[in-house]
């Protein structure tokens, strides 16, 4: 508490002793031994403070000379030095930057993904380095400005003085003191509160004009800072922030001495002004007439308004100079984007324009957002939505939240929309999609393929495996749905071997008795389709169907394998009410129950050789139509009139009926030797 | 052996030489369902009519048999199918142009279009040129009034006067 009571004390005494360096060198009328009246004492204290503060003026105007002559920019070792930390440090800061860059883009973390920042990172990082050089010459540019003002005005103190003459404010020597008790003391009291405000005004602009140095020597050295702020989107504010203190503070002296040099030129001209708008003589001014009538010196109010005006300039300018420069900031802001528009829109060859360039990276930085790289290695590290979703439902899945399957339905979800995205591509552009890019466009790819009959057999078995076979739904799904006459024997064999979905490995074991592939010999067609028939069908029923669907590949096995497992129980053939087992009663019921066309797409081996002895195939079907001559026996014609054309046999039609089905001109042979 | 059938007429015999009935199953076989179907089974009774109708001896019948058969298989062209009935038939050309007509109105009808596409096969030159000369098998004209040289005796009762009852 002592040492604030002396520090205050002092402070005082140093402001005190500072202050008296600017007393006038002589006094009046001021001698111990004659006491002066309260008078004098008022009015000398008043004059002294006058006095007081013209000294002040004087100082002052002298350092805002020199300080609105001192250029802000140009080689300066400090700062450069700093600067070149920050930039050091801002250069180091790149590396995390890139890395933090990577993991957004890889984790899709809002605006610091590679799409949002790349463009920006790669300008920084070079304009970064120049900073400096911008930055100084932004001061250069303003600096002509300046000087075109400097250049005008001269000296501040010096001009202000010329037109402001404090001088003027005091009372006339002539007066007297007398008159101090009166109208002078008055005046002297508006001289003071006068040269006050210009004071006040003056110090204003001083205090900008000093301060702005230093500022922008602050702001030359964060500049590397600032424009690293410019890469990361939330930090962008710095960067403009830092633009528009920057503009600001440059553009304040300028904008300062323009609003100096206005005020100055009013006041030059303050005579032509006043008769100007008063329109009279100077005698009879009455701006000019004092506006205490006992006094006689020069307090018009003509003098006390251009005072005030000068005031009004001098802090005005200042305000107005620290309003319009933020203005340019802000402005410089709108400018960049207006800039940055107009850029965009300058035509470039292939893309059009870089706003269409920029649209299309977009859309294609879309692209890679939901679908992630397109290389199914560089897709297991980032696959985009798409990766994410299918992450997400095999978590859903292992836990076993949610529904079931999700993974599969989020898998189908995506190949139906990578689908409807290729389907108006050719053949030949999806075949050659066909193995490249992530797993599920493949899958699409092949699928749209599968639809257009354009896969080849090892081309489906190998998209069914890519599907996942049949652990998955897709898988099943998709093998499901294919032909598989399109597919080799062999393929055919792998697949049934492979599969374990029942009713996938029915379809295709039904069409591999269709085609015959059921192995080498008789007995391999036997064994083959009485196996299958056992494992893929519970009921007898179905047993049969499946087993005769090799009739026209193998009939005489599909009877044989019918008798084994009619023998073993395992289907029931009847003969009437009888049941039966052996091979010759199961194809006399076969036959007996076979249509024409049927019977003619039986295999020509059960059919025999022409002019060998008859098959048991033949001969059954030989007494088939023999008893249906028997039953339904020729009609002769009758002459008429009219003629009444002959009916034929039973037999003969159906004979007729099987020879118009055949297409093997060998079983043609042998069937035309059947005798109704 | 049916000689009213186009299909059986020379199995026998074709039967006897493998060559030829090879050729002959090979034909065959590749015919399309309905002219199949004629051969096999319509053609017999329309011919036994035919027969009938034109007093036609069994050899008369068997060679129409085979003409058809021809014409069917692709073996003759159809354009010739009138003056071919006259040679081997031995008929007038007026008769023969009647049964020709006949064959193609009544019995080709079903399967005009895939006999018509046959003849051109086999007959690419002749067709355009049968065109103009010759009247078009597949197309057949408008029925004429029969002028059998035997015509068959109709019963009167079976002729309903269509007039005669719109006027009525």
């Amino acid at each position: 508490m002592q040492l604030k009571q002396r520090q205050k004390i002092i402070g005082v005494v140093t402001i005190v002793a500072f202050l008296s360096f600017f007393l006038p060198t002589h006094f009046v009328y001021a001698f111990w031994w004659d006491l002066p009246s309260i008078n004098d004492l008022v009015a000398l204290f008043f004059q002294t403070v006058f006095n007081l503060i013209g000294g002040v003026i004087a100082v002052v105007s002298t350092a805002l000379n020199y300080a609105v002559s001192v250029r802000a920019g140009g080689d300066i070792p400090v700062v450069a030095t700093t600067w070149k930390i920050l930039r050091d440090f801002s250069n180091m800061i790149f590396i995390v930057l890139l890395i933090y860059m990577a993991f957004a883009t890889i984790f899709d973390q809002g605006k610091y993904t590679f799409k949002d920042m790349i463009v920006r990172f790669l300008i920084v990082a070079v304009l970064i380095n120049f900073s400096l050089v911008i930055g100084i010459f932004v001061i250069d540019a303003v600096q002509v400005l300046t000087n075109i003002f400097l250049g005008s005005i001269g000296n501040i103190g010096d001009r202000l003085g010329q037109y402001l003459s404090p001088g003027e404010l005091l009372p006339s020597s002539a007066i007297g003191t007398a008159s101090l008790a009166g109208g002078g003391l008055v005046s002297l009291i508006f001289a003071v509160i006068l040269s006050s405000i210009l004071l006040f005004s003056m110090l204003v602009a001083l205090a900008f004009a000093f301060i702005r140095v230093p500022i922008i020597w602050m702001l030359l050295v964060v500049s590397p800072l600032a424009w690293m702020s410019h890469v990361l989107p939330n930090s962008e504010q710095w960067w403009k922030k830092w633009w528009s203190l920057f503009f600001g503070w440059n553009l304040f002296l300028p904008v300062y001495l323009f609003f100096i040099y206005l005020g100055l030129l009013f006041l030059s001209k303050r005579n032509e002004i006043i008769n100007s708008v008063i329109q009279v003589g100077t005698t009879t001014n009455p701006a000019n007439t004092p506006l205490v009538n006992t006094l006689t010196n020069g307090l018009t109010f003509n003098l006390l308004f251009f005072y005030i005006f000068a005031a009004v300039v001098m802090v005005g300018g200042t305000w107005a100079a620290t309003k319009v420069t933020s203005m340019v900031g802000t402005g410089f802001d709108k400018g960049l984007g207006w800039a940055k528009g107009l850029v965009k829109k300058v035509p470039l060859p292939y893309v059009g324009n870089l706003q269409g360039a920029e649209a299309g990276v977009k859309a294609r930085y879309g692209q890679f957002q939901q679908e992630g790289f397109k290389n199914p290695w560089l897709n297991k590290v980032y696959g985009g939505k798409e990766a994410q979703s299918r992450a997400d439902a095999r978590a859903r899945d292992f836990f076993r939240v949610g529904e079931r399957n999700a993974i599969e339905k989020q898998e189908a979800a995506e190949i139906a929309t990578n689908k409807a995205k290729i389907r108006n591509m050719n053949t030949n552009d999806l075949r050659t999609r066909m193995s490249t890019g992530p797993r599920v466009q493949q899958l699409a790819v092949r699928e749209l393929l599968k639809e257009r009959n354009q896969l080849t057999g090892a081309e489906i078995i190998e998209t069914y495996r890519m599907h996942g076979g049949d652990h998955t739904e897709n898988g099943r799904k998709f093998i499901g749905s294919v032909d598989y006459g399109k597919l080799s024997g062999t393929e055919r064999t792998n697949l049934l071997r492979e599969s374990t979905d029942p009713t996938v490995r029915q379809k295709i074991a039904a069409v591999m008795a269709e085609k015959g592939n059921m192995g080498t010999t008789p007995a391999d067609h036997v064994d083959w389709l009485a196996n299958n028939a056992r494992e893929l069908y519970a009921q007898g029923s179905e047993r049969i169907d499946f087993i005769q669907k090799a009739e026209k590949e193998d009939f005489m096995a599909t009877i044989e394998a019918k008798s084994r497992l009619a023998a073993a129980g395992e289907i029931e053939i009847r003969d009437g009410a009888a049941i039966i087992t052996t091979v010759p009663d199961i194809l006399r019921v076969r036959v007996q129950k076979m249509k024409a066309d049927a019977l003619a797409e039986v295999d020509r081996d059960a059919w025999g050789t022409f002019g060998a002895p008859p098959t048991d195939f033949f001969t059954e079907v030989q007494d088939k139509i023999r008893a249906l001559q028997v039953a339904q026996p020729p009609v002769a014609g009758a002459a008429g009139p009219p003629p009444i054309p002959p009916k034929p046999g039973g037999g003969e039609v159906f004979k007729a009926n099987i020879l118009k089905e055949v297409t093997d001109n060998r079983k043609l042979r042998i069937i035309n030797t059947i005798t109704p | 052996m049916n000689i009213y059938s186009p299909y059986e007429i020379d199995m026998e015999k074709l039967s006897s030489v493998p060559t030829e009935l090879e050729i002959f199953t090979h034909k065959f076989v590749g015919l399309p369902r309905n002219i199949k179907d004629i051969m096999l089974l319509t053609a017999p009774g329309f011919i036994w009519t035919l027969a009938q109708n034109y007093n036609l001896t069994e050899e008369q019948s068997g060679n129409i048999s085979r003409i058809i058969r021809d014409i069917l298989l692709g073996d003759l062209f159809a354009g010739d199918m009138s003056q071919t009935i006259s040679e081997r038939l031995e008929l007038d050309q007026q008769t023969a142009q009647q049964i020709r007509d006949k064959l193609v109105k009544e019995l080709f009808a079903p399967a005009i279009e895939d006999i018509k596409k046959i003849q051109r096969e086999k007959f690419p030159d002749r067709v355009g040129q049968g065109s103009a000369n010759t009247p078009r098998p597949a197309m057949p004209q408008p029925p004429a009034p029969p002028q059998m040289k035997n015509g068959p005796p109709v019963n009167q009762s079976n002729i309903i006067n269509l007039r005669q009852n719109s006027n009525s």
